[in-house]
Formats: structure tokens, sequence, C-alpha cells
């Protein structure tokens, strides 16, 4: 049998919503093992893309009955999710009753599954998402709002800083309720805890967390702030366990920049002391030290979790708090550094050029504060090699 | 890697290669968007100084071939109006001097109509809304001479991106998506393209602190917290010199344009290291077939291509015309249509 044919056949006895991936398999030599189905795994062989994709196209741009117009623009999508014409025929598709709402759900699934950050794809599935939302039963909608969450976690496992996958996510938390919004929150959590480079994680936790501050109807203000405060202390926690790593850093200014603390204080103003830290404190642990060992960024954490508790940071300012914390950062890893008797790991510098961006970004716009600036601008020319721009900062 | 040159004749023999590969699954996989593809190949070569190289005339019958019967243009012949397409399509027409070829006020009116009630744009009839689609209609609307009522409220319009502003000063592609370098140079690209009429009182105070003196016209600029966020395009450069679009991302050729026109539309382009970024483009040419790849060592394509290319002209690189970090193309195009350079 012909390979197109094969593949409208397959099709039809393998309904769109049993299919969960599709993929290229090894060259095959009949037309007859052209398209298989194997637990659910659609697979199409290799040697056969070409043919079908130039018979699809021609029955696509030609095609005047529905079934033909159908089944073409599935193949075309597999194999180019960015055929936007194709998806719009499908919506029209829908529109008559010729397709679902659930199996046009399927297939974006199946699509994504092989392109998981093709934005055409996506932008059907948000164009198929409001009629989803209007025929669910109000009892089901958070299921079916975790299920999307679901796709969105497959699609981001796949693809690294998939802008349009969080993006898609950010569209279906935007409108839930409130409880939904925490366990969404919860979940982004749980997927940065094993990918600490994923920026966008951080993005979407610190979307929902300013949507979640920013709820009219808030019926525990005190859960909210203990949640940013627990927040904080992570992700103190989390830049101490994997030094130079950026992304926890721009979620640290941006939990600062999203409280929108007045300022300057009157009473309470920045002073140089705010960037000084007794290198005493690291006596005891040096004290400590076995002869030849290094330290590592676990003894960081394990020193910050004495910090944090020897600490008092309930009525502090925010900005005091952030800037001590990056203050003891720096001299943290000093002293790890110090440690290596040979060069230390790049990461403890990259570490410290993170810690000083921060406090010159804190301190930016500060009235009151051009001494800490300049203090900052000092130390930053000193390690020689943080970007010249920071220098050029007012 | 090449001898640090820009290799232009072979650019420009690889562009002008580009349409004989028609029978290739390449070049239908990219069918979708031929017409964006001709604006990055034909803006190459202008800005590369080789405006003859492609035949005028069969470029322009291509562009009216993906033309729809509301003024509207597809990314090829036969495929579904689109925004993204509508702009290229008028990009390219402005650039060959064949503006008088389509009828202004119909394209203008399909713009016009795809503005949401919450100023937004959505790409077409179907309604997705994305920052990209604000600077595609704003830009589109003044190269047609029609940044005006009734094809737009451009208070409206400029509401909406706005309200894309993210507490780090840059912006995403909707109200609360991730800053990314793309949508925030079509941000900051739409708010210094739009000219609005900006009387303010004495004592009203703007974001950036400066009681201002009424005005008869400026662009919107005032609305981007401009430290802030040249910081965060600052910190895109990364130690071997290239740009990324977000942080944690690997460094792309095509940031040197998306980074590099903000930061100069900001007036803070001397915060990029010049000379490192320099390197790195050209270290990102094909030596043997031409153009420009997203990083040393890949396959070169013709976006890519226009991108280091307008980089480097940005950067004041010799031997290439001026590029307009607003529109992305040659400032003299934008001089004959009489749109005043940015401030």
């Amino acid at each position: 049998m012909e390979a197109y044919a094969l593949f409208v056949q397959t099709i039809a006895s393998h309904p769109i919503s049993t299919l969960t991936d599709f993929g290229f398999t090894p060259p095959v030599d009949s037309a007859d093992e052209s398209v298989i189905v194997v637990e659910g795994n659609l697979g199409i062989a290799a040697n056969h893309i070409e043919p079908l994709w130039r018979h699809a196209h021609a029955l696509y741009f030609g095609a005047t009955n529905t079934l033909d117009k159908e089944n073409s623009s599935i193949l075309l999508l597999l194999f180019n999710p960015e055929l936007y014409s194709a998806w719009n025929v499908r919506k029209t598709l829908l529109k008559t009753g010729a397709v679902s709402l659930s199996n046009e759900l399927a297939l974006v699934s199946l699509v994504l599954s092989k392109h998981p950050k093709r934005p055409a794809a996506w932008a059907h599935r948000a164009w198929l998402l409001p009629q989803l939302v209007s025929t669910t039963l109000p009892e089901h909608i958070d299921a079916f709002y975790a299920g999307e969450l679901e796709v969105c976690r497959k699609a981001a496992l796949r693809h690294r800083m998939n802008y349009h996958a969080w993006t898609y996510r950010w569209k279906v938390v935007r409108n839930a309720s409130l409880q939904f919004k925490l366990f969404a929150f919860q979940e982004a959590k749980a997927y940065i805890s094993s990918h600490i480079s994923e920026h966008s994680a951080f993005a979407h936790a610190l979307a929902i967390l300013e949507s979640i501050k920013n709820e009219k109807n808030q019926p525990q203000p005190d859960t909210v702030k203990a949640l940013f405060y627990s927040e904080l202390n992570e992700t103190m926690c989390l830049i101490a366990r994997y030094p130079g790593h950026k992304s926890p850093w721009c979620y640290l200014q941006g939990l600062f920049l999203i409280t929108n603390e007045p300022e300057s204080c009157e009473t309470d103003s920045l002073s140089l002391d705010d960037l000084r830290f007794e290198d005493s404190w690291f006596d005891r642990v040096l004290a400590s030290r076995e002869d030849g060992r290094l330290f590592s960024d676990v003894d960081v954490l394990d020193w910050l979790k004495v910090w944090i508790a020897e600490s008092t940071w309930e009525e502090t300012m925010l900005s005091r708090r952030l800037l001590a914390f990056s203050t003891w950062i720096i001299a943290a890893s000093r002293v790890v550094s110090a440690s290596h008797t040979e060069e230390a790991p790049i990461m403890w510098k990259n570490q410290i050029e993170a810690a000083l961006d921060f406090q010159l970004y804190l301190l930016q716009g500060r009235t009151g504060s051009e001494d800490l600036r300049l203090h900052v601008k000092g130390l930053i020319e000193r390690e020689g090699t943080c970007p010249a721009f920071l220098l050029m900062t007012p | 890697m090449s001898d640090n040159r820009l290799l232009t004749d072979l650019h420009v023999s690889y562009i002008q290669g580009l349409d004989k590969k028609k029978e290739s699954f390449e070049y239908w996989a990219g069918e979708h968007l031929r017409l964006n593809g001709v604006y990055w190949g034909l803006t190459s070569l202008h800005l590369l100084k080789h405006e003859s190289a492609l035949d005028s005339n069969e470029v322009i019958e291509y562009v009216l071939a993906c033309r729809h019967s509301n003024g509207a243009f597809g990314g090829h012949t036969g495929h579904d109006a689109h925004l993204l397409y509508t702009l290229s399509a008028v990009q390219i027409l402005c650039t060959l001097d064949a503006l008088d070829r389509i009828d202004r006020d119909q394209t203008a009116k399909y713009v016009a109509s795809l503005q949401q009630p919450d100023g937004s744009f959505a790409g077409d009839e179907y309604s997705e809304i994305d920052t990209r689609f604000s600077y595609c209609a704003l830009s589109c609307l003044s190269l047609l001479g029609k940044l005006q009522a009734p094809f737009v409220d451009i208070s409206k319009a400029v509401t909406f991106i706005h309200s894309c502003k993210n507490f780090d000063g840059g912006y995403g592609s909707v109200p609360g998506a991730e800053s990314h370098s793309g949508q925030i140079f079509c941000c900051v690209g739409a708010l210094a393209i739009v000219v609005f009429i900006f009387i303010v009182p004495k004592h009203e105070k703007t974001t950036n602190d400066t009681a201002r003196a009424p005005q008869l016209s400026q662009n919107r600029l005032d609305l981007v917290e401009t430290d802030r966020l040249a910081w965060w395009l600052a910190e895109r450069q990364l130690k071997n010199g290239g740009l990324n679009g977000r942080p944690e991302k690997l460094e792309d050729v095509c940031y040197s344009w998306w980074v590099l026109s903000c930061l100069s539309i900001l007036d803070r382009i001397h915060w990029i290291n010049r000379e490192k970024l320099v390197q790195f483009i050209l270290n990102a040419q094909d030596t043997d077939t031409g153009g420009i790849a997203d990083r040393p060592g890949d396959v070169s394509d013709v976006f890519h291509t226009l991108f280091g290319i307008a980089g480097l002209s940005l950067l004041g690189y010799p031997g290439l015309e001026p590029v307009d970090p607003r529109y992305c193309m040659p400032v003299k195009v934008l001089q004959r249509l009489g749109i005043p350079d940015q401030p």
C-alpha cells in the first residue's frame, strides 16, 4: 500500500487521543511499513518523509473535500507545525463540527511531543483554551488546568528555557483561582528544585507570586507574607548551594523588586557598614578545618544556615537584609577560594561577580547611597573580570 | 573561523543562491515564512551595499503574489493572511521604492482591524495576542504613512505595551510573560516609532523623575525604565563576546540585533564591549558557503545573516549602510519615506 494511504488508514484506526508520541523511525524498504503505531507511539520511516510531504502538500492545497483537508493537514502539521495555514483550516473544521475539541487538543499534544517549542502549535492550543474552559464543569476546571500544566512540564523537559511552553502555562494560571495559583506556584518551585538554571521557571514563579500578592480577595494576607519570606530564605540557600548560577540571583532580584519597598527611609538609611562583614565570623569554621581539606558549596550552605539562624531579620529593611546576605556570600566565597592551594574553581569568582552585580543593582537609583555605590564599584574594579558597563551605570 | 573580516562577496552570492534550491525539503520546510526570508535577504544585500544583486521586479511580483484581497499578505503564495508577513511585504516594497504598487489605505485598514479593545494587536483573525504584533502593526502603519486615527488608537496601543513591562524593566509577549530580548525589541521599537501628542503639566513627574515641559509630539520612550532595562540588556553579553536573549541561555548572533538595537535606541550602546561582539559575529560566518550562523561552527541561514550584518552596521563596522534600529531597514530608505531620524 502506498505510504499516504497507509497513513490515512492508520489514523482512522487509531484515534488521535490514543496516540501520545510521534517520531521518525529508521528507513524501511516497503511502503507497507512506512507508518506504524506501537503502544501509542506513532512512527514514520525517515525515507518516506519527503514523498509523504509532497503528496500531502499537493492534496492539501488542491483539496476541496473535508476529509482530505483533515487528513493531509494532520500529516503536514506533524512534520511542520509552523504551517499556520493548516492550523487555520482545522479551526474551520472545528467550527463545522468535522473535528472535535478534545481530539484537536490531543493532536496539539501529539505535535508537541515531537516539536515542543513550535510557537504556532502553542498558539493553536491557546486558541482552544477558552472553548475548553467554557465546556468544562466548574468542579472539574482545576483538574483540567492541572492537565495543561503537565503538558507544559513535558515540553519544558524536552527543551530547556521553552518560552512558549512557559508562556502558555502562564496563560492557564493567570485566570485560575487563588487556590490553583498556589498549587501552580508549588509545582513551579518543584521544577526549579531539579532544574537550577531553568530561568523561565523562576520567572514563572515570580509572575504567580506577584499575581497572588495583587489578588483582590485576600483571605489570608499573612499567608502571602509568610510565603514571601520563606521564598527569600530558600533562594539564599539555592544561591549558596549552586555558586555562580545566575537564575537564583535573578529570582532574588525579582523578589526584591516586587515588594516595592520604599526607596529610602529617613530613619533607616543604608551605610557602608551594610557592606562590611566581620571576617572573624569565619574563624571558627576555619579553626575546625582538618589539614588539607578544601571547602565546597556544601560547607557554604551549612554556614549559611547557621548565619541565618543567628540573625534577627523580622523588622529589618529588605534591602539591608539583601545587602548583608550578598556581602556574606562574597566573604564566604573568598574563604572557599582561599582553602584551595591551587587556583579555585571559576564558579567562586563568578559567584563574587554575581553578588557584586546584585549589590550595585540593589543600590541603583537610591538617593543617599552614592558612597555605597562607589564602594561596590571599587570592589568590581578590583575583581577585574566583571562586565565593564557596571562601572558606567549612574 | 574566518580571517576576521566581513566576507561581503561570499554573503551576496549566498543570498542570491537561496532561491535556487526550490526542490529541496529544507526549502519546503520554510515555505510558510518565505516572505520574511525575502525581507531578510533583501535587507542584507542593501546593508552590504549590493542593492542590485536580486532582480527587483521579480521580488516585487513575488510580494504581490502573496497579497490577499483585503490588502493583507501571507507568508508565501497560497498561505493565509497574517500581520507578520504583511509587515515584511511593506518593508520590502519600501526598500525597493515600490509602495505605489499596493493600496496603502487598504493594507492600513487590515492592520487597523486587528487592534483589540485593550490596545493590543492580534496576528490575524484568530486573535493570538503578542507584543510582536504590536510592533508589526505600528511599524507597518508608520511605513505606510498611516500611523494615526482612524487606523490606530496609539494611546491604547501604548497602554497595552506598557502593561507588558516587567519588574526587571524588560517586556514579554503578554502581561506577566518572561522578559525576552526579542519581545523587548518589539516593545522598545514600538515605543520609539509612535508619534504621540504629549502635553504634560509642569508639576507632573515621569518615571525618570524629571519634570517635563509641554511637548508637541514625541515617542513614548519616556515609559521605559532606561537604566534598569539597559542593565538587563548589557548583561546579555557573555565572556565570549556574544549576546544571549535571556539569562542562562547560549549566545546567538540574532541577539546582536534584538539587544543592540534596543541599546542604540536607549543611547546605551557603549555599555556593550564592541570589539568582542564584532569578533563574535565575524567568527560565525560560514567561510565556505557564505552567510552567518547563530554561533561559530554552525550552519548559516538568511535570518542570522541579516541580524549579524545589521548588528555590525549598528556597531559602526566599515563599508555598511547605516541601519535604523527602530525598523531594521537602511536609514536612507526611511529618509526617503519622510520618517524622522531617531533622536
